[in-house]
């Protein structure tokens, strides 16, 4: 316990810690995207899914506990590290240039990570909660889900969202390899190239989502 | 021989017997210290480069209480940072006939036999183990395929035996060095202050007890009480404004230390390097060394005839004088630094130098371009290339470069004997700081070898030895000696304040050193030396009436810092013209026109000149006194050089 | 060749002035006209010169081997830790670099670890302590083996030379949005990390550094990368990976 408390009082052990939830809440984020793409085929097709997921029962809920707890460790270390890096320069430049390495998704983590964070509060008042408390609303899921994500007031929050949640993976997963100190001549630079691609197949099969019902399948859906 | 005569004050202490034999045997008789016991001594180290870093980690580590001194914020950005080329070592990896006897009498012939032939031999054995002391502290020696450490020749050695980090072999010598006075910092040994001042050395009862310190940063004078003080403050390279050394080395901590008892031995030997960026203009602060490797593959020229103006392209090879090749046609463009720097002045007074101020000479690597290929010679001396390009913004792949000497080091310093102590007792002088061992002229990758081998050493045995062999009370701050010591440094400082005069520090520098480098430079006469030992009491005169230090003295003040290294240089120089007025020879990096051969080369005179000179402060207004050092050679038979 | 000396550069500077620690400071505005060959330091020569004719004191800022290798001299010249160019110190940097009629702002590099002493000088002492935290092999000076004894790789061996070309100027730290000395301490690290020398400590001395970076007050690294971008000797990022490589490895390692 000593040692784990040693390790956390460094930015480069929280840093680790902030990589590892990062890493995992980018894997649920894939999960929860191929879930999502069960609309190609219909919102009964997303129901049944939703359905099985809600068979799992107790394994349902440790999973949702294990988010919430990746989620809020993750939150908490960013504003923790970021607060020390605020506290470790209080007076800053009249002039700054840009030095040329940073990105403009480097720069913006916290901003599109805190983007992020409201995204989630409010997607998850709006199907997961109301879900749990049995409100009518969402008794066909996959309707409420297409009526949301069309809606104008939906769709911007839905494209706020996976923007900001494009920009943060850009960055983060070669921020994370750099960070667990994966780096290699051979393959660093690899790695940051794929960073940059997966990030972009992430945002593109969320936007697809929201384009094929309004333009390809809606009247299908509906 | 009438001025070879020794002087019974300068008991050099060189251990009789066989030559190769003496340090072993000197170690064993000197007296040692209980290891438990070392704790009580207290030793004072000012300066952190090479020579100071390493010694007080070594002496730290033997279980001393060390504390170290340094102008800089750091222990670690000393000057010897700056050393690109190497360190020599007689270990003989490449199996090309090196020794240590062959490294001793390498030194002793570059220094033109105005070396202890003692010295120059424990210098060459414990080079051996400088190698692998550094290579255990992690310094990252270039190495070969097969992971074994590379070697290279250097300076026109005929062997390949010096040990380099690509071109920043004293920087990474200085790291290692640093790193090792760092442990002993974090093992509570060693207590560093920076960004701190040695102003005066105290002397109670003829033995250096302690040392007075202003702080840079407040202003603070301190009085610090030891049990010996070692001065590891480099040379005085910066008596002449112009040099390669850093902004802030200067002569200040040596020469308080002579003012106090220790004699200061052949100022007038100074090392003009031929490879720097030549001087681009009036508000020139320092030169920049290029690496003599450079002369490997370029040639040196200047136009056949005078005021050429023509762009170098266009002059052909038929009115071009590669006045090195033609004079020395078996050394050609690699004669030592002395002689090329020589040559260089010589033909820049002739009116044939290049450039815009007709002060530098051509070093073209057009040929070597055309032979091998731009990319083999990129890959040889593409980051001296770039640092070219960098300062100049001229292109040294499509021009020739252009060069001219410059003050690179100091071979003269504070005498000291065999143990490293000067004249006065418990003061002990290392690396470039002291005279000893490179005689007239340094041989290239010498100098880090030599810093090092009196830090890691020589000192940590030879100060032992001194606190063994004498009862050392224990000196409180209060001592009246302590006192005298820091009211005179205060009153220095008060005065340098007070004078409220017109001109800057700087400029009295810029004048000091055009002085010095105009008379005290490549070439001496009688008498221009003459001349300018008049005009540099004027000088100093004129500081002193119309110096301007403007602020105070109790905050961090640049200027008057500077005011009082420069207050000491204008002393010293006067010594240093001294010197090289009394020294009717020519020898090594002291050539006096005078005493020159029918072609031009340095003639020395062993006859009467075989010595070292060491000079006492008799006191204020008193005229310096000189003392000799009989120099013997019997390992080695005087020779004169030549590189025809 | 040298054809451009006569030109002259008409300059405004802004110039950071602070008399002390306890001072606010403030920027002070000067004209002067610069050689394109004076280089950046030798420019603020000539503006101390006039400023002491003038009866004011100079600026102070910090400078030393004028070489490019000491580490003393810092500045952030419009925004950029030793000013435009790449892999060049502030010393190395010379007025050609740039245009007449610029305005040229200089700031001192700035973290809560280096304060302010006077105008453009800082404290860096920090990473001294970061060094006595273990950035050494802990040998004494005496007889060690034969410096051949253990031979090394030569890639490593120049891997560890690309670490240790650091000159502690603190410019990573000066240059990252978060004022971190990832890139000093990792360059340390990452130097004794690539030597069989380094070995024996490797835990202890990860551990000891990292931990010292974080009680003088650094910042955290969010992998910009900027601190490379700012190192005049080029420092690569990826020592900053083998660190936190070190780092995680003793963590789990050490007893």
């Amino acid at each position: 316990m000593h040692a784990l408390r040693r390790f956390l009082d460094t930015s480069v052990g929280r840093k680790t810690v902030l990589a590892i939830t990062g890493m995992s809440l980018f894997g649920f984020v894939v999960v929860h995207l191929l879930g999502n793409f069960t609309l190609f085929s219909g919102t009964e097709a997303l129901n049944e899914y939703a359905d099985k997921l809600e068979a799992l029962g107790p394994v349902l809920i440790v999973a949702e506990v294990g988010l919430l707890v990746l989620f809020v460790v993750h939150m908490g270390l960013a504003l923790s590290l970021n607060r020390q890096s605020r506290e470790a320069r209080p007076e800053g430049y009249r002039l700054r240039a840009n030095m040329g390495n940073s990105t403009t998704a480097s720069r913006s983590m916290l901003i599109t990570g805190l983007v992020l964070g409201v995204f989630l509060v409010i997607h998850i008042a709006d199907f997961r909660i109301k879900k749990i408390m049995g409100n009518p609303d969402v008794a066909d899921l996959g309707q409420a889900v297409v009526d949301r994500i069309t809606s104008p007031i939906g769709l911007v929050i839905y494209l706020g969202g996976i923007i900001a949640l494009g920009l943060h993976l850009r960055h983060a997963l070669q921020s994370a390899f750099q960070t667990f100190g994966l780096s290699h001549p051979r393959w660093t630079q690899n790695v940051r190239c794929a960073s940059v691609a997966i990030a972009t197949l992430i945002t593109l099969g969320f936007l697809s989502i929201p384009l094929y019902l309004l333009f390809i399948g809606q009247g299908a859906a509906s | 021989m009438s001025s070879n005569h020794a002087s019974p004050m300068l008991d050099s202490k060189i251990p009789s017997g066989n030559l190769k034999d003496a340090w072993t045997n000197h170690k064993f008789n000197l007296p040692l210290i209980n290891p438990a016991n070392r704790r009580k001594f207290k030793i004072l180290v000012v300066g952190t480069g090479l020579a100071g870093s390493s010694a007080a980690a070594t002496l730290a580590e033997m279980g001393y209480e060390v504390q170290t001194f340094c102008i800089q914020d750091s222990p670690r950005r000393a000057h010897s940072i700056a050393a690109q080329g190497g360190i020599n070592a007689a270990k003989n990896y490449k199996g090309d006939g090196d020794s240590v006897h062959r490294l001793f009498y390498d030194t002793v012939k570059g220094g033109d036999y105005r070396a202890r032939e003692h010295n120059v031999h424990r210098l060459a054995e414990v080079s051996v183990d400088i190698i692998d002391q550094c290579v255990a502290q992690g310094v990252p020696f270039a190495r070969e395929y097969g992971g074994l450490l590379d070697t290279r020749s250097f300076g026109g050695a005929q062997v390949s035996r010096t040990f380099y980090a690509r071109g920043q072999t004293g920087q990474q010598l200085l790291l290692g060095a640093y790193s090792a006075l760092m442990r002993q910092v974090s093992a509570g040994k060693v207590h560093v202050k920076t960004r701190c001042e040695m102003v005066d050395v105290v002397n109670v009862d003829g033995v250096a007890r302690g040392i007075i310190t202003r702080d840079l940063v407040t202003g603070a004078f301190e009085r610090h009480s030891g049990d010996a003080v070692l001065l590891c403050t480099g040379g005085y390279g910066n008596a002449f404004y112009l040099s390669t050394n850093a902004k802030t080395c200067n002569v200040t901590a040596a020469w308080r230390a002579h003012k106090r008892g220790a004699f200061f031995a052949n100022p007038c030997y100074t090392q003009i390097h031929p490879t720097c960026i030549p001087v681009s203009g009036d508000y020139q602060s320092k030169l920049t060394l290029m690496s003599e490797s450079l002369r490997n593959d370029g040639r040196v020229w200047v136009p056949e005839t005078k005021g050429d103006k023509r762009l170098p392209s266009t002059i052909p090879e038929s009115e071009r004088d590669y006045y090195l090749e033609r004079r020395y046609p078996s050394f050609g463009n690699l004669v030592p630094r002395d002689v090329a720097s020589r040559n260089a002045k010589s033909v820049c007074d002739e009116g044939r130098g290049v450039g815009p101020t007709g002060l530098s000479v051509y070093l073209d690597f057009a040929d070597a371009i055309a032979r091998d290929g731009r990319s083999t010679i990129e890959a040889r001396y593409g980051n001296l290339f770039q640092m070219y390009q960098r300062i100049t913004g001229e292109d040294p792949y499509s021009e020739p470069m252009r060069i001219f000497p410059a003050v690179h080091y100091t071979m003269g310093g504070l005498w000291v004997d065999y143990n490293l102590e000067s004249t006065l007792p418990g003061l002990f002088v290392l690396g470039e700081a002291n005279f000893s061992d490179h005689g007239s002229n340094r041989l290239g990758a010498s100098a880090l070898m030599q810093g090092l081998a009196d830090g890691y050493y020589v000192a940590p045995a030879t100060v032992t030895a001194h606190l063994a062999g004498r009862k050392l009370e224990r000196i409180p701050t209060s001592h009246d000696a302590f006192g005298e010591a820091e009211a005179s440094s205060r009153a220095r400082f008060d005065k340098l304040l007070n004078v409220n005069g017109s001109r800057s520090v700087d400029q009295m520098h810029r004048a000091l050193g055009q002085l010095n480098w105009d008379n005290c430079g490549m070439a001496r006469t009688k008498e221009g030396l003459e001349k300018a030992l008049k005009q540099v009491v004027q000088l100093r005169e004129e500081f002193w009436g119309d110096v301007k230090v403007l602020g105070d003295g109790r905050s961090l003040n640049q200027a008057l810092e500077h005011a009082g290294r420069v207050a000491d240089f204008m002393e010293f120089s006067e010594l240093m013209m001294r010197d090289a007025l009394v020294r009717e020879e020519s020898c090594g990096g002291h050539f006096r026109e005078e005493h020159q051969t029918e072609d031009g080369e340095a003639k020395r005179d062993d006859d009467k000149f075989c010595h070292v000179t060491a000079w006492e402060h008799k006191g204020k207004d008193q005229p310096h006194q000189q003392h000799n050092e009989a120099l013997s050679f019997e390992n080695v038979k005087l020779t004169t050089r030549s590189y025809k | 060749m040298g054809g451009h000396s006569d030109e002259i550069l008409h300059l405004t500077l802004n110039i950071w002035r602070q008399s002390g620690a306890d001072d606010p400071g403030e920027f002070e505005t000067h004209t002067i006209d610069a050689s394109p060959s004076m280089s950046f330091l030798e420019m603020l020569d000539v503006v101390n010169e006039n400023l002491q004719e003038d009866g004011r004191e100079a600026v102070a800022f910090d400078h030393d081997c004028r070489e490019g290798i000491c580490g003393m001299c810092s500045l952030v010249i419009n925004g950029k830790p030793h000013g435009p160019e790449s892999e060049t110190t502030t010393c190395q940097l010379h007025m050609r670099s740039f245009s007449d009629g610029d305005v040229i702002w200089i700031e001192p590099f700035r973290a809560k670890a280096f304060p302010v002493l006077r105008d453009l000088i800082i404290d860096r002492s920090p990473l001294d302590r970061i060094i006595q935290a273990g950035g050494f092999v802990s040998i004494n000076t005496g007889a060690p083996q034969d410096a051949n004894a253990i031979p090394i790789a030569k890639e490593n061996a120049d891997l560890a030379m690309d670490a240790a070309a650091c000159i502690g100027c603190g410019a990573c730290v000066a240059a990252c949005p978060n004022a971190a000395a990832m890139l000093f301490t990792a360059a340390k690290v990452s130097q004794l990390a690539l030597l069989p020398q380094g070995e024996p400590e490797r835990e202890g001395r990860v551990i000891g550094m990292v931990e010292q970076m974080e009680t003088e007050g650094f910042g955290h690294c969010t992998n910009h990368y900027d601190c490379m971008a700012a190192c005049p000797k080029g420092i690569s990022t990826d020592n900053i990976a083998r660190m936190n490589r070190e780092y995680l490895r003793a963590s789990v390692l050490s007893r």
